[in-house]
């Protein structure tokens, strides 16, 4: 606990310490150097807490006001992996930048300082401290690169929904916080304050229909902020739903997990259905963060209602699967935005039907993007799939317990999500890396800097937890089995872990043996280069090859009810057609054009008749203020 | 008896599953009044296969080159967990069947990949058609296995096999000759057969499988063209154990059960192949929706039976 208390100091000192210093390169260099010792150090901290289920060098006074339990050391892992990346990354991701960046590391510090904040916060009034200094700086970040107005404008809507959450926390920790404002156990009737707990904390985690910022304010970021707000801060959305989930019993807790289940299920399916549509790769990540969002709300929503079932061991497997997806999200999360910041920084090209064939020139960065792309979409060896599992696997044994409903929901949902992802990050992975370049673009080099160490960190904890599910589940949640070591399915589970990595040692095994079986097969054999198969064409050219938009074209059109995108094309009449002609597509943002922005503007309409309230004159708002203080008196007497 | 049972299992798995290709164009020649080839031409392309040289696109990358090795390892793998002739796989655990699903799903992954590192049009049209279709192939091949769970109370496949058998068949007969058919529908178009696909057609615009394989030569595409006829195999296999249950019989019962419905599958295939023409390319998802609705109606069935 005091480390943590003295890294948060130290993040303070370094957040001043960032204005004073001039010149940008050793900004760079220091800060990141400071990010990435410091989370090291918290790191250890959190896994150390984790694995021996106790807290070091408690505070009396400081546990009065501050969480520093499980939960909290948990997301704190999260929050310290990916900072330790993306500390080593952005030394030398913002060399591009050479405006000063002074406030930009002062903001990137009260971002770290206010996660931990929230993290650990047990007082309601603390929380939302914490929580608007997150939004405020993590705004500020975004708007890195305010000179474009695109960045302008998604800064704004990302200002507003973060306006709208912290409205709907402030409610509904006014009836769930004592007079001195700290976090209490509570027991309600009616389960209304959870739909304001949902609310609140899901336009920060941002599922569906509250996702409206992710998609704007993720292209607009710098890639390192892209990989923090992805992958750590959406996290505290879940992190509040899981924490008040602890707290706030109600009398219906069925109606919740089926409400959160629901939700993260729509959440799921309609994130990657957008993704598919889209041809920008930061808004194609972002839409996905929509969907892996949804999958932690599927696992704690099944978690939730098997444990009204009364399938504890079940339940605590479902949950499991969300804790271990939110961690594994934000790992693989993370390395594709930084892996997406690296393709940026080397071809300014974000259109996916711009680029290709990068994998010769950006080896690395081709490896990252392609680990990245194998875990989101769950599949073996990898780590996104351990977590998918945990939550087939509580589904599976619950309907053998003879409950069906929900959890042959859970499973389709999951299948349904998993393949269309995988499509999803086939053309994702394949429009940018494989192939011809679409555009010739010469002076693209691959340096081996701090941006592919960093990545490397990233695929190497992908591949730890997938290849050694046992030892890393048995190390993250050894406080559960060595509480709930009498539960059978629990302990289940590891076995099947065992068999898993023992799966694994067989495939590779039989991998060598193939192996040898071709290059025994290829020894006197010619190997000979010539151009991919065009039906005896000898003209290729790179703009012959399927694009991104071609490939998913059969699901968007069976889908066009949902993602409804736009083409745009000329009518030819000619037989022999002589001028350029072009045909593009354009993905909508369904929701914000259909729902958001006309409530906007009748609400921009409404409010303009008030406007005289806000008349400028300073003795007018004092009487407001007077009238208000005079009212709430008079309430209260 | 294990030891012994896995050694058969991967001498039956790498040298039949050919014959079972062999079987089918056996079956579609006598339909054509033709004699056909060999039924061991398979095993001739193999050998000859395996015997040349390679010829690589200049476009491709590391991906292109080794991901025939790894879809074969990951294939033979996927047939060795499932259990058959009444025995175990190599492992059974619970949930296996869900590990096994994304096996697939990896080796769906490198497929594509694969195909779309050539940077050829025909190539992406194959793997976008096998992304696709995959979605409700993958669909049905859950739901079977939700209902067959739900019917034997099982979440393992050795252990959901071996409930199997006569008097659940008896009582289950609706649901599980759904679950056949909708299996045999996941069975045709994850191996790319009439009515989704044409093997044997050799216009690219209108292909599935063959397509995305086009680019490969040699010892890769040898392993291909295994690959896909062990991935029949698998998919086969369970429909097999589904077919003639053979668990608490004898071992030489179940060794025969296993192969004679195996047998019959490939004669069926056969049949199918020579009598039905290939649906229309835009109406290849209408015929999969069908045969997802047939597992989903298995599935309501199943579910509100009580």
């Amino acid at each position: 606990m005091i480390i943590i208390l003295i890294l948060t100091l130290v993040f303070f000192f370094f957040s001043f310490l960032s204005f004073f210093i001039k010149d940008n390169r050793s900004l760079n260099r220091i800060n990141s150097f400071a990010v990435y010792i410091s989370s090291l150090i918290g790191l250890a901290v959190s896994l150390a807490c984790i694995y021996l289920h106790r807290d070091f060098l408690e505070l009396e006074f400081v546990k009065k006001y501050f969480y520093f339990d499980y939960y909290s050391y948990f997301f704190m892992l999260v929050l310290f992996l990916i900072l330790f990346a993306v500390g080593i990354y952005s030394e030398d991701y913002l060399k591009k930048y050479t405006k000063p960046l002074n406030f930009f590391w002062f903001n990137f510090y009260i971002l770290i300082i206010s996660m931990i904040g929230v993290l650990n916060s047990r007082n309601s009034f603390l929380f939302i401290f914490f929580w608007e200094a997150m939004a405020f700086s993590s705004f500020f970040l975004v708007m890195t690169e305010y000179e474009k107005k695109s960045v302008l404008n998604s800064g704004l809507i990302y200002m507003i929904a973060n306006g709208v959450g912290a409205l709907f926390l402030l409610i509904s920790f006014s009836i769930i916080s004592d007079s001195s404002g700290n976090f209490q156990n509570i027991y309600l009737k009616n389960s209304y304050i959870w739909l304001m707990i949902l609310l609140g904390f899901g336009l920060k985690a941002g599922f569906i229909p509250l996702h409206i910022w992710l998609p704007e304010a993720h292209p607009a970021a710098p890639a390192n902020i892209s990989a923090i707000m992805s992958g750590v801060m959406i996290k505290m959305g879940i992190y509040g739903i899981i924490r008040m989930s602890l707290m706030v019993k109600v009398d219906n807790y069925f109606f919740i997990g089926k409400m959160i289940l629901f939700i993260g299920i729509i959440s799921a399916i309609l994130g990657v259905l957008f993704a598919l549509a889209q041809h920008e790769i930061k808004k194609l990540l972002a839409y996905h963060s929509i969907e892996n969002i949804g999958i932690i709300l599927i696992g704690l929503g099944l978690s939730i209602i098997l444990r009204t079932y009364g399938l504890y061991d079940l339940s605590l497997i479902a949950f499991f699967g969300a804790l271990l997806h939110t961690l594994n999200h934000a790992v693989f999360k993370s390395l594709l935005f930084m892996s997406s910041g690296s393709i940026l920084n080397a071809t300014h090209i974000s259109n996916l039907e711009e680029l290709g064939g990068l994998s010769k020139k950006m080896p690395l960065t081709s490896f990252s993007f392609l680990i990245g792309s194998a875990a989101i979409s769950g599949l073996p060896f990898l780590n996104g799939f351990i977590s998918e599992f945990l939550i087939y696997y509580a589904s599976f044994k619950a309907m053998k317990a003879g409950f069906y409903s929900f959890n042959i929901i859970t499973i389709l949902a999951l299948a349904i999500v998993g393949t269309l992802a995988l499509a999803c990050f086939t053309k994702a992975y394949s429009s940018i890396f494989l192939g011809e370049m679409r555009k010739n673009i010469p002076e693209i080099k691959e340096k081996k800097d701090s941006i592919i160490y960093s990545m490397f960190i990233l695929v190497f904890v992908c591949f730890i937890i997938g290849i050694l599910p046992y030892n890393s589940i048995l190390f993250l949640f050894s406080t559960y089995f060595s509480k709930f070591n009498y539960l059978i399915n629990l302990m289940d589970i590891l076995k099947i872990f065992m068999y898993m990595g023992v799966s694994y040692l067989f495939i590779f095994a039989f991998f060598g043996i193939f192996y040898f079986v071709r290059k025994n097969a290829l020894k006197n054999r010619k190997i000979d280069y010539s151009l991919t198969w065009d039906c005896g064409y000898s003209m290729p050219s790179s703009k012959m090859q399927y694009g991104a938009s071609s490939f998913v074209q059969p699901i968007t059109e069976f889908f066009r009810f949902i993602i409804n995108s736009k083409s745009h094309y000329p009518e030819i009449n000619e037989y022999f057609p002589s001028k350029d002609y072009h045909f593009s597509t354009h993905p909508r943002a369904v929701f914000y054009e259909t729902i958001y922005k006309p409530l906007g503007s009748k609400l921009k309409k409404l409010s303009s008749r008030f406007s005289f309230v806000q008349s400028g004159s300073l003795r007018l708002y004092i009487l407001y203020i007077l009238i208000a203080l005079l009212f709430l008196i008079l309430w209260k007497i | 008896m294990e030891n012994i049972i896995i050694f058969l299992k991967i001498i039956i798995i790498l040298f039949l599953a050919p014959l079972f290709l062999g079987i089918i164009n056996k079956v579609k020649a006598f339909f054509g009044g033709r004699e056909g080839q060999s039924v061991f031409q398979m095993y001739y392309d193999l050998f000859k296969l395996f015997n040349k040289g390679i010829v690589y696109s200049k476009t491709t990358t590391l991906i292109f080159r080794y991901s025939p090795v790894i879809i074969f390892s990951l294939i033979f793998f996927a047939n060795l967990m499932m259990p058959s002739f009444g025995m175990k796989g190599l492992f059974s655990f619970d949930g296996d069947f869900i590990f096994i699903i994304y096996l697939l799903g990896l080796i769906r992954f490198l497929i594509i990949l694969s195909a779309m590192d050539c940077g050829s049009s025909f190539e992406g049209m194959g793997a976008s058609r096998e992304a696709w279709f995959s979605v409700f192939g993958e669909l049905s091949f859950f739901i079977s296995i939700i209902v067959l769970s739900s019917i034997t109370g099982e979440t393992s496949l050795y252990s959901m096999f071996s409930k199997l058998n006569l008097s659940l068949w008896s009582t289950n007969s609706a649901v599980l000759a759904l679950i056949l058919i909708s299996l045999f529908f996941v069975l045709l178009v994850e191996s790319s057969r009439v009515p989704f696909d044409d093997p044997n057609t050799h216009l690219e615009l209108t292909m599935i499988h063959e397509v995305m394989i086009l680019d490969n030569s040699g010892v890769d595409f040898g392993f291909m063209i295994y690959a896909s006829s062990l991935k029949m195999w698998f998919f086969a296999s369970f429909i097999a154990n589904i077919l003639l249950p053979s668990s608490n019989y004898s071992f030489l019962y179940g060794f025969f059960a296993y192969l004679i419905s195996m047998f019959f599958i490939a004669v069926i295939i056969g049949i199918i192949e020579s009598t039905i023409a290939r649906v229309r390319l835009l109406k290849v998802p209408q015929l999969l929706l069908g045969s997802f609705s047939i597992s989903l109606v298995a599935l309501v069935f199943q579910v509100f039976r009580g």
